[in-house]
C-alpha cells in the first residue's frame, strides 16, 4: 500500500478536472452480437476491463481469480440497476475514473489487500454495469443478450491476465506497468473529455 | 389470478413431442441457466450419482407441482438460480458436500414447474414431459461432468476455471431477472 498516496492524488487531479465522457453510443439490436460487442466497442470499458485483469495478474493469487469472479457479478448488479431505470450518478465519470484508478494502480505496482482491491473494483463495477443496462436496446432478446455481454466481459479480463502473466520477467512487469500507465492516462482524457 | 402457460412447438407425433419438451428448455432461460448452475454446484459435490434421488425427486415434484404452480415461479427459479451460481463462483471447493441433495431437489423442482406451469397433467403428451426431463438432466449431467472432469486434476487455474463459469452464469442470471423485472 506504500504508493497508494501517490496514486489516490493523481487520481484526484484527473477526477477534480473532469467532465462527462462521451464513449457510449448505444445500439440498435438487442441480440447476442449486441450483447457482445456493446463491452468492446467502447474503449473507456475496454480498458478498464483489461485493467482489472492486469492489476489482479500484479496481486498474484488469490486476487488473479477474486477480481474476475467479482468483477461480472457486480457489474451484472450494476446493469440489473440500469435496466431498471435507478438512477446513478456521475456514471460516465465512474467509468472513466476506473480507467485512471486501475491504470494507475497496475502502473504503481500497487499491493492492496484483497478486500480493499474487491472493493475498488467492484465500486466501478456498478458503474460500467450501470451504463450498459442504461444503453440496452428496449427489443433486446435477454438471454442472448447476457451471453454475449458477459463472454466480453470476461474475455477481456482474461486478455488482461494474459498481458499479467508477463509479469514473471523484469521486462514484462516494466511492459505491464507501461500499460498500466497508457490506460490511465486514456482514462484521464476521458475524463477531461478529449476522447 | 390464472397462470398464463408457456406455448410450445408441435406435437403431433410422439417424435414432434419428444424433440419440442427438449427444445423447450433453450427456449426459456428461467429453466435453463439454473439447472447449468445446479450442474455446476454438482461437479463440486461429488457428482450428479451421489445426487441422482434427489435429482429424480425434483423432475417427479417439478411435473406434479406444475397444475398448481403460479407464472411468478419463473422469477422464483430465476432467483433460486442465481443463487446457486453465486454460491459456486464464491464458494468453489468449500461447498459442503451435504448440501447438495437439498439445493439440487429445490432448483430442478422450481425450474421444471416454471416451464410446465399451468399446464394440466392431461394437456401435454408423454413424450414432450420425457423430453423435458431428458433435457433437464443433460442440463445438470453435461456442466456438471464438464466441471468433475476439470476438477480432477491439481492444477490452481481448474476449480478456477469452473468458478469463472459460475460467475459469468450469475452475471447471465443477473440481467435475465433485470430484463424481467423491467417496466414495458
Amino acid at each position: 500500500m506504500r504508493r497508494t498516496l501517490p496514486t489516490l492524488l493523481l487520481s484526484l487531479t484527473f477526477a477534480l478536472s473532469a467532465v462527462a465522457a462521451q464513449a457510449h453510443t448505444g445500439l440498435a439490436e438487442g441480440g447476442f452480437v449486441s450483447g457482445f460487442t456493446h463491452p468492446i466497442l467502447g474503449w473507456d470499458h475496454v480498458i478498464a476491463m483489461v485493467a482489472v485483469g492486469l492489476w489482479g495478474a500484479f496481486l498474484g493469487a488469490p486476487a488473479i481469480w477474486a477480481l474476475p469472479i467479482v468483477f461480472p457479478m457486480v457489474m451484472a448488479f450494476g446493469g440489473a440497476l440500469g435496466i431498471l431505470g435507478v438512477p446513478l450518478p456521475a456514471v460516465e465519470t465512474g467509468i472513466a475514473l476506473s480507467g485512471v484508478v486501475l491504470g494507475l494502480l497496475v502502473a504503481f505496482a500497487v499491493r492492496a489487500p484483497l478486500w480493499v482491491a474487491g472493493l475498488i473494483v467492484g465500486i466501478f463495477a456498478v458503474f460500467h454495469g450501470h451504463a450498459h443496462g442504461t444503453e440496452l436496446p428496449s427489443a433486446a432478446n435477454p438471454l442472448a443478450y447476457g451471453i454475449g455481454f458477459v463472454l466480453a466481459t470476461g474475455m477481456l479480463h482474461l486478455i488482461g491476465i494474459g498481458f499479467g502473466f508477463l509479469t514473471s520477467s523484469r521486462g514484462g512487469r516494466i511492459a505491464v506497468r507501461t500499460i498500466g500507465a497508457l490506460i490511465a492516462a486514456m482514462g484521464g482524457a476521458y475524463l477531461a473529455g478529449i476522447a | 389470478m390464472a397462470a398464463q402457460a408457456h406455448g410450445f412447438g408441435a406435437m403431433e407425433t410422439p417424435v414432434q413431442a419428444l424433440t419440442s419438451g427438449a427444445l423447450a428448455l433453450g427456449v426459456y432461460p428461467e429453466t435453463l441457466l439454473p439447472l447449468l448452475a445446479l450442474g455446476l454446484w454438482l461437479g463440486f459435490c461429488g457428482g450428479v450419482r451421489r445426487s441422482a434421488l434427489a435429482i429424480l425427486a425434483g423432475l417427479g415434484a417439478g411435473v406434479l407441482l406444475a397444475p398448481f404452480a403460479p407464472e411468478a415461479l419463473a422469477m422464483l427459479s430465476l432467483m433460486c438460480g442465481t443463487l446457486v451460481a453465486a454460491g459456486v463462483a464464491l464458494a468453489g471447493p468449500r461447498l459442503p458436500t451435504q448440501s447438495a441433495q437439498p439445493v439440487a431437489a429445490l432448483t430442478i423442482t422450481f425450474a421444471i414447474s416454471s416451464l410446465l406451469h399451468g399446464q394440466g397433467f392431461d394437456s401435454l403428451p408423454v413424450g414432450f414431459v420425457a423430453g423435458v426431463m431428458g433435457a433437464a438432466l443433460l442440463a445438470v449431467v453435461a456442466p456438471s461432468a464438464l466441471a468433475g472432469a476439470l476438477l480432477r486434476g491439481g492444477a490452481a487455474w481448474r476449480p478456477l476455471s469452473v468458478r469463472i463459469a459460475a460467475s459469468w452464469l450469475t452475471a447471465i442470471l443477473v440481467l435475465v431477472i433485470a430484463f424481467s423485472l423491467r417496466p414495458v
